[in-house]
């Protein structure tokens, strides 16, 4: 029982390497020595199996754990532990005990387990701790250890991250505080071993701490193996997984039995939004070697390889139903610090009570199940909805980017419509302004057929007044035929005087209205190269024309003032003519006329009448004078009418040619509004097209949208389908690993089978030889 | 972000960062004026809170310290939602922690844009002597991306109080331009909060040492 104390102590100690190996291998024969005495006591325990009465006193308990405080630095807490086990009465008794148990320990292990995973409850005895780790992990015959030495060699890519660790693990122990010392290093080595080991998980941060706890225990070789064994077993290889969803489903199992179990406490949590990944993570991360005591940390780890994780929920919940009155008081910050400072202080003061509230705690297997399988639906929703969501947000952003498209194209589309509205407008302001000037050319067309019309009835009205002067003329002819040319010839000849100066005033005035007639010509041609400014080449042609006609008429005009100087100048020769005559052959009428001569022929009436009628011969010259001075004031007139008529008619033609040239512009100025019109028309069209061309594009974004959905589901279905081909394969591995392992077995029941045919054929012989020595005998 | 009844604004901050950069060492620093080189691995994200006056302004961090290890995002990126400004810290003797700070960034853009304050901090610069990271490298990426960047040294106390309180000055004149462009904020809020739960491994900032 020395022996083997003083092995297990040395186990941690830090002169432990040169040991290690005689160490693994002694410890079977000082127990073979013990065997018989332990197996004694042991009846006797078994007795009172669950009580487990550890109540003898051992005097070698003071001296066996100063010998343990100097291998590890927290002699107190040891101190402590062995309270634990009951009183130092027990400390012997429960030493044998252990002994007895570690050296026969499958047998143990097997018969009695329910006893010997109490009394790991109840704390293994430091001496043993080491021992029974790795009796619990199972790992004495593990190739792990063999592997060992290889990792130790080789590289690992996590080694910077590893060795930044190193310094913050353990910074206050003894065996790890020393920079590169033994500890660090050994810590270092495990750590990287595990990282080539298990590539998957690499190193995380928190694993040190628990392999620290190991190596206080074991050697670096017996520390991997049991680490291994630690991450394989008890599901803290899935925690240490790069994406750590084990560690988020043990928060989820832990709120939910907060919830459950601590009602009060899970609300306070809640509203103060605290959640249960702030204070729980490192407890599951380092098995509370962060948070507690290394001796409670030591037994936390002793039923944490006995009884797996349940334990780490167990405490977690034996801690907050300890700090609960407290916290239940505090906010979050102050929670936080509570946590972190006075529970720990807590759970230390009294360390077996503590445990036995956490033993005390029950946490039901189906439930945490039934968790689990919760915990994977909200993931798997998440996870889903995290799809979903990756998806829509992509899908939102192609969309955004295709409206921003859209927008720019509307907004050119707008640009575009704008100018054509701009365009339109000024159309029909011209339209407008040339509607005006048609109503204009309207209103001088009106004027000018008014003119027109006035014209014609003057026109009507002079032919009447010419068809009057004839029929006055014929008649004058008919009176002077009738009556012959006698008179009072200076009556006749002032008359005649009085005609000549109103004829010449007739001229003077014809010369006037001449003059006024050419004004009038040059107002037209200004008016009409006013009017029509913009078609000067159209209009130069009209007007050429009208100015030929005013040529024309003027010089007819010249033509008939000429005519009637002549008819004035012969009129006043006569006038003369016949004045020279009367006074010269004042008695003696002349043979003026046919008519006299015609009367003379009757001889004695007509030389009466001749004495007494000179005088009235010589009225009626006068008379007949005056009348042919009226008739060539008749024939004046006329002309003057006519030129008249014929500058009426030119003003017709002009008018027309003018209503001709408004009608063009009309059209003109119609076909502008129509072509304005079309392109509004084409404008509207053009823009119908775009709203048609903008709604198609929406469709179309809408229905890739829905593909690029539809094709993000069927993905996903593919990814499942190829998780599972995956996990089949996965199977098919291990089905064909237990193949080999179950024909390397075959091997060996083979072999067994041979020997047990060679025993039987021996047992054969021996049987034979006794029969025969009986014979012999015989 | 949150402004509290009796006036005061809450920002949370949170440090990121490739393990052992320094992280808790800062934040250690920074709370209660300390140096302890002996402090574990930051296996969980925990918090601090610290009160200051700025500008007459009554001001809460809570100053979150996470897990550097990458792994450890996988967790969730609950540390950084919702957070006002961020510390990304590396190690000016260890280039792939700079490495990992152009990581974070990435990241945090994507999933807050531009309503988070960036801070970036060379810390150990007591160890000048063994820096890998280019200076000039250094800060004409945080100049890129819009990040102000800082050296410090949490063991000589260099530099770690202008860090503090140079963000929360920046925080909150971010704070004070968002609130009077409330709606938009909202909607990239929205957007960010969808998102968190997709990321899952840009590593994350931890402690230091």
């Amino acid at each position: 029982m020395i022996a083997e104390g003083a092995i297990s102590a040395t186990v941690s100690s830090v002169e432990i390497t040169d040991l290690r190996v005689p160490e693994t291998e002694a410890i079977p024969r000082p127990d073979r020595a013990l065997l018989a005495k332990l197996e004694e006591e042991n009846r006797r325990i078994e007795a009172d199996a669950k009580s487990a009465s550890l109540t003898t006193v051992h005097s070698r308990k003071s001296s066996d754990t100063s010998q343990i405080s100097l291998a590890s630095a927290t002699s107190s807490s040891y101190e402590a532990e062995a309270r634990v086990s009951g009183g130092s009465n027990g400390e012997e008794d429960l030493w044998s005990l252990w002994g007895r148990i570690v050296s026969n320990w499958e047998t143990e292990w097997k018969r009695r387990n329910q006893f010997v995973r109490d009394l790991v409850r109840q704390g293994v005895p430091h001496h043993f701790r080491g021992i029974v780790w790795q009796l619990l992990a199972g790992v004495d015959a593990s190739p792990e250890k063999k592997l060992y030495a290889s990792y130790i060699k080789a590289k690992s890519a996590c080694e910077k991250v590893i060795r930044r660790d190193i310094a913050r693990t353990y910074p206050e122990h003894d065996f790890f505080k020393e920079k590169d010392g033994l500890g660090q290093e050994s810590l270092f080595n495990v750590m990287k071993a595990y990282s080539l080991h298990d590539r998957e998980v690499g190193y995380c941060q928190g694993s040190g701490f628990i392999v620290g706890l190991l190596l206080m225990q074991m050697p670096e070789e017996e520390a991997f193996a049991v680490l291994v064994k630690i991450m394989q077993q008890h599901r803290m290889r899935d925690m240490f997984k790069p994406s750590m969803a084990e560690l988020g489903l043990c928060m989820f199992q832990l709120e939910n039995l907060v919830q459950e179990l601590l009602p009060d406490l899970h609300v306070h949590f809640q509203s103060q939004s605290f959640s249960t990944s702030l204070y729980a993570s490192s407890w599951f991360l380092t098995l509370f070697t962060t948070t507690l005591s290394l001796p409670l940390a030591c037994r936390i780890m002793d039923v944490f390889l006995s009884e797996g994780i349940e334990i780490v929920f167990k405490v977690a919940l034996a801690l907050l139903t300890l700090g609960k009155n407290d916290l239940l008081s505090l906010d979050m910050e102050s929670i936080l610090k509570y946590i972190q400072r006075e529970l720990p202080a807590k759970a230390e003061a009294d360390q077996d009570a503590f445990m036995n509230l956490s033993y005390s705690i029950k946490v039901n297997p189906k439930k945490m199940k039934k968790l689990e399988k919760e915990y994977t639906v909200i993931k798997t929703k998440e996870q889903g909805d995290i799809a979903v969501l990756r998806c829509l947000r992509q899908e939102n952003r192609l969309l955004k980017q295709r409206v921003e498209l859209l927008e720019k194209e509307s907004s050119a589309l707008a640009e575009r419509l704008v100018r054509g509205q701009v365009d339109l407008a000024e159309g029909e302001e011209e339209t407008f302004a040339l509607a005006r000037e048609v109503q204009a050319l309207r209103r001088a067309n009106v004027d000018a057929q008014q003119r027109l019309a006035v014209a014609q009835d003057e026109i009507r009205s002079l032919e009447m007044t010419i068809a009057e002067n004839n029929s006055r003329q014929s008649s004058l002819e008919g009176i002077e035929g009738a009556e012959g040319g006698g008179g009072g010839g200076g009556e006749l000849a002032r008359c005649l005087q009085r005609e000549l100066v109103r004829a010449r005033l007739h001229a003077a005035e014809r010369e006037a209205a001449e003059r006024e007639l050419t004004a009038r010509i040059a107002d037209l041609e200004n008016e009409n190269k006013s009017l029509r400014r913009q078609r000067v080449d159209n209009n130069v042609a009209h007007l050429q024309d009208e100015l030929i006609a005013v040529k024309l008429r003027e010089a007819e005009a010249n033509l008939s003032l000429k005519d009637l100087r002549q008819r004035v100048s012969e009129l006043s020769d006569a006038w003369q003519r016949h004045l020279q005559e009367h006074r010269q052959e004042a008695p003696p009428t002349p043979v003026q006329s046919n008519v006299v001569s015609d009367i003379m022929a009757t001889p004695k009436k007509l030389l009466r009448a001749w004495e007494g009628r000179s005088a009235d011969m010589q009225k009626l010259d006068e008379e007949l004078m005056t009348t042919r001075i009226r008739e060539v004031e008749a024939l004046t007139e006329l002309k003057e009418l006519r030129l008249k008529v014929m500058e009426l008619e030119t003003q017709v033609q002009v008018s027309t040619n003018q209503l001709r040239r408004q009608d063009e512009e009309a059209r003109q100025l119609r076909e502008n509004l129509d072509a304005a019109l079309q392109r509004e028309r084409v404008l509207q069209a053009r823009q119908r097209e775009s709203q048609h061309k903008y709604a198609d594009l929406e469709s179309k974004a809408k229905y890739e949208s829905m593909q690029a959905n539809i094709r993000n589901m069927e993905d996903a279905q593919r990814i499942a389908e190829l998780e599972t081909e995956v996990s089949e394969y996965k199977l098919k591995n291990e089905v064909m690993a237990t193949e080999g392992e179950l024909r390397n077995n075959m091997d060996d029941s083979d072999k067994v089978r041979e020997l047990q045919e060679q025993v039987a054929e021996l047992k054969a012989e021996v049987c034979m030889h006794y029969t025969h020595t009986l014979y012999a005998y015989n | 972000m949150t402004t509290a009844p009796g006036g005061t604004n809450n920002f949370k901050v949170v440090l990121l960062g490739e393990g052992c950069v320094g992280k808790t060492s800062l934040l250690l620093r920074y709370i209660e004026d300390k140096f302890n080189d002996k402090h574990l691995t930051t296996l969980q994200a925990t918090f601090l809170n610290k009160r200051l006056n700025i500008k007459g302004k009554r001001i809460n961090l809570s100053i979150w310290d996470t897990a550097g290890q990458e792994k450890f995002h996988a967790l969730g990126p609950i540390y950084y939602r919702n957070s006002n400004g961020a510390i990304l810290v590396y190690d000016i003797t260890d280039e792939d922690s700079f490495g990992k700070v152009k990581n974070w960034v990435k990241e945090l853009k994507k999933m807050l844009g531009s309503d988070i304050v960036l801070i970036i901090a060379g810390n150990k610069v007591d160890l000048e002597h063994e820096r890998t990271v280019p200076l000039e490298e250094a800060e004409s990426y945080a100049n890129m991306v819009g990040a102000k960047h800082y050296y410090t040294s949490a063991k000589l106390n260099q530099g770690v109080e202008e860090l503090f309180l140079d963000l929360t000055r920046e925080m909150l004149e971010k704070y004070e331009q968002n609130s009077q462009t409330e709606v938009n904020r909202t909607s990239q809020v929205l957007v960010v909060d969808d998102e968190t739960p997709v990321q899952s491994s840009c590593c994350s900032g931890t402690k230091s040492n």
